[in-house]
């Protein structure tokens, strides 16, 4: 998969900006049959760290990449490893946008199963092995200083 | 806390495999539009089999409570596996 491709299939990521737009507010708050749950104060959420979460009965492994925020399940769709738990970095890229030369790229954007190495792209949830898996993206945004996400 | 709420606090998860336009979803058994991954069918990639090996084994790790420990998982033998033809083998010597 290019980098290209990969950044058009950004959909869900959320500036860490106090001003995100929500109207709903504290724990575990309904809203259209959706619950949001609160998943840290955002000054104990600095750029480059991540962390798994329980938002009802699911792990969900919530990021912070460069200020924007991700989520994703933390399950490996291989053999349901405990994907969250796993290194973030970047990988190696070979692409027509290299013009076929190795290169390091998605810094900070990829997280690696501990299991067995599955990578996936964070701001995306695609898996680079395999472009025809996609993990979902919860929708992270950040409101009173609190990041929270939304199920 | 309602009687849904109650329910979610203590069952286990489940999830099943819905199909959509050749994409088989995996979502709560509770509520489909709560998917947590996506297979997309194509001419060499088995989706079908992905999204459903990932249901079972979630399913099954719930009742049996797997453990997190890598050392500890289970051997995969899907058919679907890409390196299904080196995975005894190489199962065997990574987990």
């Amino acid at each position: 998969m290019s980098q290209e491709t990969i950044a058009q299939e950004t959909t869900s990521q959320t500036t860490a900006s106090p001003e995100s737009p929500s109207s709903n507010q504290g724990s575990g708050n309904q809203v259209s049959g959706k619950k949001e749950d609160v998943v840290a104060r955002l000054s104990e959420f600095p750029p480059g760290t991540h962390r798994v979460v329980k938002a009802g009965r699911r792990e969900i492994g919530v990021f912070n990449v460069d200020g924007n925020f991700y989520a994703l399940p933390n399950l490996c769709t291989h053999q349901l490893g405990p994907l969250c738990k796993g290194k973030v970095s970047g990988t190696i890229v070979c692409s027509k946008e290299t013009e076929w030369k190795l290169q390091w790229g998605f810094e900070n954007e990829i997280v690696t199963c501990p299991w067995h190495g599955m990578e996936y792209h964070i701001p995306t949830g695609t898996c680079l092995a395999f472009p025809e898996i996609r993990l979902r993206s919860y929708e992270v945004w950040v409101e009173n200083e609190e990041v929270k996400v939304r199920l | 806390m309602n009687d849904a709420e109650k329910k979610n606090s203590i069952a286990p998860e489940r999830l099943i495999v819905v199909e959509t336009d050749g994409t088989f979803i995996v979502a709560s058994e509770d509520d489909p539009s709560d998917w947590v991954a996506s297979f997309t069918q194509d001419e060499t990639f088995a989706a079908q089999e992905w999204a459903e090996r990932m249901a079972d084994l979630f399913n099954l790790r719930t009742q049996e409570k797997w453990p997190d420990d890598p050392a500890k998982a289970p051997p995969f033998t899907g058919s679907h596996h890409p390196q299904n033809a080196q995975s005894q083998s190489q199962n065997q010597t990574q987990t």
